[in-house]
């Protein structure tokens, strides 16, 4: 089971540093909840979150050279590698996820 | 598997499939229609980044209230009767044994993809405006999107541009098309882009939905774009420029365990080579990059925060503050002299063109006029400080820009005070 908050990224003093929380993530065994603290950040954590993940995996030419093509995996929400994915990209939009002690 | 070129009928009854299967499954409709309310609200098309042109859009589509999810997948993206007839299902069928089983398309050939363009073509096409840092406009052509998708496009494009300084990432955009589906790769996995070569050597981007490849459309999220488009940018300005070449970070070496940050790679797929490193690491950096959240933050900071938990001194972070210091001046400088020194019949070759930069003065005059029409944000000063260590390399005896040279404007030295710029 998964249990994160999330927070964002604020500059302080010494750099980035966690901020305020803006959303929760609770997840466990192929399902999931998000919970949205603050409505500012609700389409960027419903991108997330909420939408298949997709992972550049290889790319190919076309026949001739004349251009190439990406593809790669699709990762459905909730499952545990898809949140490993999520995880990696939350610093790319200002966001950090804390880990909650499950008891 | 070789397929034969996709007719328009042919498209037309995969799309129908395709719509039937979401309005059937009608997934989280409510939360997507709050969603795609929100979005509506909040995407605006804002003054002075984009101006909307509907050229031929899907009906009502420029209508600010869009309609519920469900209703608006069927209508845009069929314009047929919307329950398939027994002929159709029977044509469908045929086609989709010929396709393979789960009805979408295996590797599809070059000539395939241009057909998939130009259909998207005849489905709509908007026409938008962006304009880059140095305040130059650049018309990008959006093909064969439905509203939604039409916003998270030109949102992407929009906030690309607002981070092109100097105005060297939106020409390589010209075209993009959504299309809904661009096959398999050789490996079988979906494929999510492709920037296919027209004529006249053009390349034009297309955009998958993955419809009918177990997933959602991925170009409803604004992430998703992003990551993808920005990559295949990334390959176009790393053609243009040769910046994954570069000796100065080493694109494409490290330790391939160590991704992330205090790592070498910024994703799994950068280990790939180092066309394909620049191009992960300029996705991810112009992702934060053009994030509203960063506004007035240095390039510094935002690679500091991508990279969090970073202290600045791993490869990673050495490579991502490549991509913005490449994309300045001095590259900008270097592609434009180049192409003039070595296209102009009279020159041919960069030393005599830099003897003709310091010799003539119409020389440097026209092409002052011409940057400042192209590239405002690249002064005189920035000119006459690069053909100075033109020259200086080429070990050319030709004085500096305005020193005992009357035809030159200014006259001061390119090391004045003054003027603050890096090449």
């Amino acid at each position: 089971m998964i249990h994160w908050r999330l927070h964002r990224l604020v500059m302080g003093p010494h750099g980035w540093e966690t901020g305020p929380l803006v959303g929760e993530v609770v997840a466990a065994d192929g399902t999931g909840h998000l919970l949205i603290h603050d409505d500012a950040m609700r389409e960027p954590l419903e991108d997330l979150f909420l939408f298949d993940q997709v992972c550049i995996e290889e790319r190919e030419s076309l026949e001739g050279g004349a251009g190439s093509a990406i593809a790669g995996d699709v990762l459905p929400p909730w499952r545990a590698d898809t949140l490993e994915v999520v995880k990696r990209r939350l610093p790319t939009l200002g966001l950090l996820a804390e880990d909650v002690p499950i008891p | 598997m070789a397929l034969g070129p996709i007719s328009n009928d042919a498209l037309s009854r995969q799309i129908a499939r395709g719509g039937l299967r979401v309005e059937a499954s009608a997934l989280g409709a409510e939360a997507l229609t709050r969603k795609a309310g929100a979005q509506a609200a909040a995407e605006e098309p804002q003054v002075g980044e984009s101006v909307l042109d509907v050229a031929a859009p899907f009906s009502a589509s420029s209508s600010c209230e869009e309609p519920p999810v469900a209703q608006q997948r069927t209508r845009d993206f069929f314009d047929g009767p919307l329950l398939m007839t027994p002929e159709g299902f029977t044509a469908a069928t045929a086609e989709r044994t010929a396709e393979g089983a789960t009805g979408v398309p295996c590797r599809l050939s070059h000539a395939q993809h241009c057909q998939l363009q130009d259909e998207a073509r005849l489905k709509g096409t908007q026409t938008i405006t962006l304009r880059d840092g140095g305040g130059i406009d650049h018309v990008v052509r959006i093909h064969g999107a439905s509203p939604v998708e039409c916003k998270r496009v030109e949102r992407a494009l929009c906030d690309l541009g607002r981070c092109d300084t100097y105005g060297m990432v939106l020409p390589s955009v010209a075209d993009v098309h959504v299309i809904d589906t661009l096959g398999t790769s050789q490996n079988g996995r979906p494929v999510l882009g492709t920037a296919v070569k027209r004529e006249g050597g053009v390349t034009t981007i297309s955009l998958s939905r993955l419809q009918g490849q177990g997933s959602r459309n991925p170009i409803e999220s604004l992430d998703h774009v992003k990551r993808v488009l920005y990559h295949e940018v990334g390959h176009s300005v790393d053609t243009r420029y040769n910046l994954s070449g570069s000796a100065e970070c080493g694109f494409g070496r490290g330790d391939s365990d160590k991704i992330g940050a205090g790592g070498d790679f910024v994703s799994r797929y950068a280990r790939t080579n180092a066309r394909e490193d620049y191009a992960e690491t300029f996705s991810n950096f112009y992702t934060s990059r053009s994030s509203a959240l960063f506004d007035g933050c240095s390039d510094a900071d935002v690679i500091h925060m991508n990279l969090y938990g970073d202290d600045g001194s791993s490869r990673v972070s050495q490579k991502m503050a490549y991509v913005p210091r490449s994309l300045g001046p001095a590259t900008l400088l270097k592609d434009y002299v180049m192409g003039l020194a070595t296209n102009h019949p009279h020159y041919d070759g960069i030393g005599r063109f830099t003897r003709a930069y310091f010799g003539d003065p119409s020389v440097r005059a026209s092409m002052v006029s011409d940057l400042a029409q192209s590239h405002p944000r690249v002064t005189p000063k920035m000119l006459d400080v690069f053909m100075e260590r033109t020259a200086k390399l080429l070990k050319l005896d030709v004085g500096s820009v305005g020193g005992g040279n009357p035809g030159m404007p200014g006259g001061a030295s390119p090391s004045a005070p003054g003027e603050r710029f890096a090449l």
